[in-house]
This record gives structure tokens, sequence and C-alpha cells, in this order.
């Protein structure tokens, strides 16, 4: 049971430790992005890839079918997995047919809902997160805070303590020599590895070319030093052709993190002699979001991060309050529809449904749309919402349909109001509301009371 | 369906009916008071249907999706006679014009919603005028709900209003596009997540030293306003004073 | 057989749930940005070297062709590196042949811990892209796939003809057309040194790949 973690506005998440404080460097990012965003014609390009995905998502049987059939050609070999226990079996597969113990992996949010470093211990294979954020956050044995900077909530000294600790070297907290340790250990990994896994941005069904976009050069390292190259891709990556890639790629890096281009975009075109290529086409729940029209949208997300960094309940919770792989706004959406209504059923109902995700979205997923249906869908299956609550929403419904109930709840509402405040009492709602905020006051004359007698005195 | 005004111009003779939303009814009457006197001023000829009652949202926003088509179902048989439905509020503005379609897509409710328009808009974009004859001597800023800003793309309609009111200094709200917290039930839900918004919300708001913050959503203001009231009267000491007035208490002020 | 399966049921679970999504049209691909007015070589690379320049990469410039091997010569000199792993191109092979013998090794049939240990990459571009100070290469042999991670400097070079605006659909329409006719191993999109800002969100260079991206143009001054 996922249950919203909202004590953790309470935390020092959000108040200043360092340069780390989550609200003032989401504000920072958000800044940046909006400066790169004016360099390109923004809004055209939203629409464009948009209706790009609008047409992949539509004929997303056929382009996967078509990719798998170019992706083999080249002489790779495509693999379908409908849970984790299907993604980790043929991963181990894999890695039992090559002889592997040691696996490198670039990020991938899909192998965080397979658990696969969770599978693949199990089954004796050693597996290494290369992303330095996924590094510290590994070592830590945390989970990310964030998809696209999980060590997000960690400071510098934090990170140096735990090298100090876990790698045996001399306390720092200056990130350049950080980083020259990780890169130090890392590369020893590389170059060891029997196999390296990545994720996949975009699939190109035309020619089976899987894009990965990343800064660090793991990713690229991870696909291209060991023998073995394993792409873990949700059905939803895939798109047509090489053409639609551009408007694409001009609009990640500016929502992801505000610069033009991310360093490296890799196009993978297929084992050169003497290596190997995989593409494990993983499902996962993602066929239920398709199997509702009103979530189907939700697929269209190219993962940037953009609306988690913009959304006030994610700056003041952070990424551990949503219960799973995925926070923030698209996380309220993907979460329930994926694990299941029953298990998620507060996620939706965390958000005041301000709607600056979709303002954010480079694709313009109409996030608020979807979560305010699946509240509904939350009720319908009597996920949410005691027998009081349906009781109360039920009289509000029946005061709400003519005149006269109206009145008449209108009347009972103000003296109800006036005992309580008689009393001094607050029950439940009004308890919440006036923790530190005043409750309004019932007026004396309703407006239409007032119109009412106005109109018969003319 | 959607945009702020269909910017079709209201003609003399089209019946325009006012909408006041339920809990402005019971808890600010002075805002509905105000539109009276605004339209008194600018001779324009309203009614108001006594047997109106709500938008819905409550109900839409809680996932209570029969009840609030019941509640639409109302609405529609009230308002239909009308060409124009105005109402101080971008949220039941939105309710009607967006959500109706999305709650009983192409149904008669989704066809009278779409004749909703929050007021400034309608005074802007539909019935062409900026300059409403007001005064209001005081340093003022303005909050703008999110349903307006981004379901209706209600833009400038309001802050346009306010800068042709006569001794009016404007200044504006920093990180004005940031929501205040209220959100319906989320505002008592989840609480200390309202509270901690609608805290930075009157930060901000105080930061300008404005005496008075407007919005055109009584909602937002109920939120805000009791934020700053609490605030006012803390133990932190004396904090400067601010009233919240809704917008159209402003457009009518004359002195 | 097993695996059948799995394929053959969530292509049927997509099936079904698209029965009732309307069709829709595929966009007809077009330039990121409108009409450009047509820039002449040298500002297009200036502009190259600038945003390079932004990316903490950068752009050298030499004049001909012939004198491109003794400026290579000179910068490995500079920075002392005695030894390159280089991609197996002809542009590359020319570019080093002022290099004292066994400074240079082709990495396409080396391993990797070879390529490892070098401390320098030579490569070509197949395309500069001069809005966002971008390089684009192509590597079909696995030795060579290393080149632009494994080694700290990588040194890229380039006739000036292969300056491009952006990413247009010029610029990369041969690799596009190469891996449409079934070339394989990888193209990539380079820009600027590889980097990292997941410590506490500060930006640190050489995360994995090279500290150091050099790009040697030929045939324009800016």
């Amino acid at each position: 049971m996922i249950h919203f973690d909202r004590q953790a506005v309470n935390a020092d998440l959000h108040h200043p430790h360092g340069p780390a404080g989550l609200p003032a460097t989401m504000e920072r990012i958000v800044a940046d992005k909006h400066v790169a965003q004016q360099q390109v014609p923004w809004q055209e390009l939203r629409a464009r890839v948009h209706d790009i995905k609008a047409y992949s998502i539509a004929n997303l049987d056929k382009l996967l079918v078509e990719f798998e059939k170019q992706f083999t050609a080249r002489g790779g070999t495509v693999l379908w997995a409908r849970d984790g226990d299907e993604g980790g079996r043929h991963f181990i597969d894999i890695c039992v047919k090559h002889g592997v113990f040691s696996v490198v992996k670039g990020k991938s949010m899909v192998s965080e809902e397979l658990e696969l470093n969770e599978r693949l211990a199990a089954g004796g294979i050693e597996p290494f997160e290369t992303d330095l954020g996924e590094y510290i956050v590994q070592l830590a044995g945390q989970k990310p805070s964030h998809i696209i900077a999980p060590a997000l909530h960690l400071s510098r000294s934090d990170v140096g303590k735990l090298f100090a600790e876990k790698l045996g070297i001399e306390y720092t907290d200056d990130p350049e020599e950080l980083l020259a340790a990780a890169r130090e250990r890392l590369r020893q990994r590389y170059l060891e590895a029997g196999l390296g896994m990545t994720g996949a941005n975009f699939g190109i069904a035309e020619t089976g070319t899987v894009v990965v976009v990343e800064n660090e050069g793991n990713g690229g390292l991870s696909a291209s030093v060991p023998p073995v190259h394993v792409v873990i891709m949700g059905i939803e990556k895939v798109i047509p052709r090489l053409v639609d890639l551009p408007p694409f790629l001009h609009v990640l890096a500016r929502a992801a993190t505000g610069q033009k281009l991310s360093v490296y975009t890799h196009h993978f075109t297929g084992p050169e002699p003497g290596k190997a290529a995989y593409c494990i086409i993983v499902d996962n729940g993602r066929t239920k979001l398709l199997e509702d029209p009103k979530t189907r949208e939700a697929l269209y997300c190219i993962r940037c991060g953009a609306c988690i960094n913009v959304c006030p309940i994610y700056r003041r919770v952070g990424g551990w309050s949503y219960g799973w792989v995925y926070p923030g706004p698209i996380g309220s959406v993907v979460t329930p529809a994926m694990v299941g209504i029953e298990k998620a059923a507060e996620l939706p109902f965390a958000s005041s449904l301000c709607g600056a995700c979709q303002e954010e979205c480079p694709v313009n997923i109409d996030l608020p749309h979807q979560l305010v249906h699946l509240r509904h869908k939350a009720v319908e299956a009597k996920a949410i919402g005691d027998a009081g609550e349906r009781r109360a929403i039920d009289a509000w419904a029946k005061a709400m349909r003519s005149l006269p109930a109206y009145r008449r709840a209108t009347g009972l509402a103000r003296f109800g109001a006036s005992v309580l405040g008689a009393f001094g009492l607050k029950p439940g709602p009004l308890a919440a509301w006036s923790r530190r905020r005043d409750i309004p006051r019932f007026a004396k004359q309703t407006f239409k009371e007032w119109w009412l007698r106005q109109k018969r005195n003319g | 369906m959607g945009e702020a005004g269909t910017s079709r111009r209201y003609s003399q003779g089209e019946r325009v009916a006012f909408f006041m939303p339920c809990y402005a009814d019971m808890l600010f009457p002075q805002v509905g008071k105000a539109v009276v006197t605004l339209f008194e001023r600018l001779a324009l000829p309203f009614e108001y249907p006594m047997e109106q009652t709500c938008c819905g949202q409550p109900a839409f926003n809680s996932g209570y999706w029969d009840e609030a088509r019941a509640v639409a179902q109302h609405f529609a048989d009230v308002f239909r006679p009308y060409e124009w439905i105005v109402v101080p509020s971008g949220s039941c503005a939105a309710m009607c014009r967006v959500f109706y379609d999305y709650l009983a897509p192409e149904s008669d409710a989704a066809a009278v919603g779409a004749r909703v328009c929050d007021l400034a808009t309608f005074l802007v974009e539909n019935v062409g005028i900026t300059d409403v004859g007001a005064r209001f001597p005081h340093r003022v800023t303005y909050h703008d709900g999110c349903h307006g800003r981004r379901e209706l793309h209600a833009g400038d309609a309001a802050t346009t209003l306010l800068r042709a009111v006569k001794d009016l200094e404007y200044v504006e709200l920093p990180a004005i596009e940031e929501c205040c917290g209220f959100g319906g039930m989320f505002s008592v839900k989840f609480e200390e997540l309202s509270t901690d918004m609608g805290a930075q919300k009157c930060a901000n708001a105080r930061a300008t030293g404005a005496d008075v913050l407007v919005s055109g959503d009584s909602s937002c203001l109920m939120h805000i306003g009791g934020m700053l009231a609490r605030e006012d009267a803390g133990p932190k000491g004396p904090a400067p004073h601010m009233r919240t007035m809704h917008l159209a208490e402003v457009l009518a002020s004359t002195s | 057989m097993a695996d059948l399966y799995p394929r053959a049921a969530i292509l049927a679970r997509i099936a079904t749930a698209l029965r009732d999504e309307p069709a829709r049209a595929l966009p007809e691909p077009q330039p990121i940005f409108g009409a450009e007015p047509a820039a002449d070589r040298a500002t297009l690379a200036a502009r190259f070297r600038d945003e390079l320049k932004a990316l903490s990469g950068e752009a050298r410039f030499v004049a001909t062709a012939q004198e491109l091997p003794g400026a290579l010569a000179q910068f490995l000199k500079d920075r002392e590196i005695a030894s390159a792993a280089c991609q197996n191109s002809i542009a590359v092979r020319w570019a080093l042949t002022r290099l004292p013998e066994g400074a240079a090794f082709s990495a396409a049939d080396a391993d990797k811990l070879r390529v490892a240990g070098a401390r320098c990459a030579v490569i070509a571009a197949e395309a500069l892209l001069a809005d966002t100070g971008s390089v684009v290469a192509a590597f079909s042999t696995s030795g060579e796939r290393l080149l632009p991670y494994l080694p700290r400097t990588c040194i890229v070079i380039a006739d000036e003809s292969r300056l491009h605006s952006h990413m247009t659909l010029e610029a990369l329409a041969p690799l596009y057309a190469r891996a449409r006719a079934g070339e394989r191993g990888e193209f990539v999109i380079i820009t600027g040194p590889s980097r990292s800002a997941d410590i506490e969100k500060t930006l640190v260079l050489g995360a994995h790949g090279p500290q150091f991206l050099v790009v040697f143009i030929v045939g324009v001054t800016p």
C-alpha cells in the first residue's frame, strides 16, 4: 500500500542545508530552463513532439514490431517482458549465456521498476551503478530521490563522509576530488564487466536504433566497453523514424536541465563484430495506462523531470514521498495506473491541481486532467473516502440541486457554525483548517437572502 | 473550449446572468453586492436567477462525478436561457467552461458551461472596457488563481482592469505563477502542504508593501486571508497589516 | 519458444487497448527553426567556437589541410601527450602524419585495455553543429566506439565543409541514410566534455568521459 508521505514537509528537505536546499535548487533549475526555452520556438516544438508521440502511441504495436524486425536484422536480439519476473529472468539468461558475473549499469528508471539490482544480486550477479548520482545512492544503500538527479537530497559533505567510509579515501567535500575517486573506481568496473546495461530514451522503429541521452558518458561506456550491451526499454519509447528525433532532442535537455543539448546523444545501430546486443522490451503496467483512454497521454512522457522540478508539492516533500519509482506529478499519474488504484489511491489527491506541471511539460501532457480522472477512479473503486465522506457528499449534492434544499442547508450550516463557534468546537476539517488559518465567518445574510429582500422591497 | 473569452462581443439586448459561487454566497456576500454595484454603474442589464446553487466543482475535484453531474445538470437548467453567464471566480468559470465537457462530453451541460466567463475576462474581452470608473487610492498587489491562469488562459484581464483604476498603485506579486495552496479539499486533507504554500504566498504578498492583496477568486483569498489574519495576530510581533479583497470590490469602489 | 508468449500477450493487449483510438497523422519532418538567413562560413565558425567554449571545450582553426598535421603534432607536444588512439579514417590518418613513429595506434582492432590506456583519442567529425557547439561522429568497430569516452583528452578533426548552423535535417541526413542501409555500430552527437552536477548541483567536468575536448577545423578563420 503506497501512502503519500506528507510528514516529509516537516523534514529538513526544504530548509536550506547548504546550497542543496530543494526549493531553491528547483527554482534555479526552472529559471535556467526558461532562458534556454526562449532560444527555440518552444510552443511549436511542444506541439510537434506531442503530435509525434500521439501518432506513436496510437500505432504502438505496429511500431514495436517494426523496431523488433530492424533491431534483429542488424544482429541484435529482442526479448519481451510483461513484468519484473520476466525481465529479470531474461537478463539472467543473457548473463548465463555469456558467462557474465559483473554488470555495469547506466541510468534506467525501468530497471528500478523491475527491481533489477535485487534480482541480479539474488542470481549471483553484481550490478554496478555508473551514473554518479545513482552510484552515490547505491553506496549509501538508498533509493534515488529524483529521476534526473538521484542524489539531490545529499550535500557534498554527506557524499564526502560516504566516500570516506565506503571507499576508504581521505575525507574531502570537494566535488572534483569526489568525482575523481568515483571515476577511478568505475573505470575498473567498466573494463572488468562482462555486460553493460542502459535504458533507452527513444527506440527508432525504422532502423531499430536505440537512442540514449546523457551527460556523464557512463551510458556510452556501459554500452560500449563490455562485449555485451543490454537495453531495457519501456514499450512507450518507440517513435517512427530518425527524422522524428531532432524536435525531441531540442526539448528534452532544455526541459530537464536548461542545457541546449545533453553532452551525449548516442544512436546505437547494431552490434559490431565481436559484440552482442539485446533489447528487452518491457510492459510492467504500461498497457494499463494505454487501456484507459484518459491516461493514455501519460505514455507520451519523455522522462525529462520538468513537472517534478516545478511541482510545489514535490519541492516540499522530496522524491521519496511518492512510494514508488516516479515522483512528482508524472509519478502521481503512472503509479496508481500501473500498480493499481487500490494500492496508490492517495497519490492523485496529493495535489492542489495548480497545473504548473502541464505548463512546464515539453510534450504538453494534460497531467492535471489525468489526476482528477484518477481521483474519480479511486472513488469508483472505493479505494478512497470512508462512508462518512460519501454521506457528506451525497447530502451536499442534494442541497445543491434545488433552491429550497439549498436554503435549508444554508440555514442549517449557519446555525451549525454559530453553535460550533459558541462552544469553540472544531471538528475534523475545521481543526485542520484552523491550525494556521483563521476560519472565515458565516455571513449574517447570504447574497441570495440579500437579493431576495432587495427584490421584495423593490 | 477552455479559452478565456470567446472574444465574441457582448451586444446590448443579450441576456446576461450573474452566477455567484456557493461559498461566496455564504461567506463573502459583499463580493456579489460589489458586482451588482459595478454592473449598475456600467448600465449593464443582468439577471440573478434565484434557483442557482453551485457549479459542482467540490464534488468533481473529489472524484464524485455522479454527484457532480447532477449538480451540473441543475446548473444547466437554471442558466440555459442566458447568452452570457458571468461569475466572479476563475475557478468556477474553469469548471463550467473546461470540465463540464470533460465530465459529460458534448452534453447540454457542457454547452451551457461554454457560455460561462469570469468577471474580468467578460469586462475586458467581451464588453470591451478597461476603465470601469473606479477609484481605489491604495497600493495593491494581485494574486492570479491557477485555474484562471492555466485552464482559461485568462491572461492579463484582471491586471488590465486594476491598472485603469484611478489612484491605484499596482505592484506585481513576486512568483505570481506559484499556487497559493488552497486546492479545494487539499487545503484540509493535506493541510501542512497547503499552509506551507500559503505561507510563501503571504510572504511574497507582504514583500510588495501593498495595503491590499486582490484576487479574482474568493477561494484563494479565504485561504491566504485566513493565514494573513493569523499571522497579523500572531506572537511574532506586529506584521504589516494586509487586507484581502476581491477584484469586484475594488472595481465597485469609487471613493 | 518460451519467449513468444510474453510478446504475443503484450502485442495483443496493445492492439485491444487501441481499438478506440482515432487515426493520427504523423507530422512531416520540418526544420527546427523557420527560414534562417544563410550565415557565411566565418560566422558559423565563430558561433561554433563560442558555443564550445561555453561548454569548456575548445575549437582551433587551421587555414589549410597542409598545416593540420603540424598543428596537431605541436598540440600533443605542448600537452606532453606521447601516444594517441585514433579512428581508422583517412582524415585522421592524414592528420597524424607528423607524429613521431609509434605515437599513434589505430583503435579499430585494439582491445579496450589498450584504448583505456591511451591519454588521448583522435577522431573525425561527420558534422559540426554551430548552434550548440556539437560534434557528430560515427564508429563501426568496437574499439573505435570507445574513442570518445575512454581517453582523457578527445581531439576531433573536421574540414569546415562539415559545419552546419544547427541540427538540420541536412546535417544528419547522411548518417540517417547509413543507419537505414544497415550500417552497424554507433553514431553520437557530442556536445562538450563529459560533465556531472550530481554532487550538490556543482558542475564538474570529466565525469566518466573526457575532460578535454578540442576540435581542429580546417579551411576557415572565424
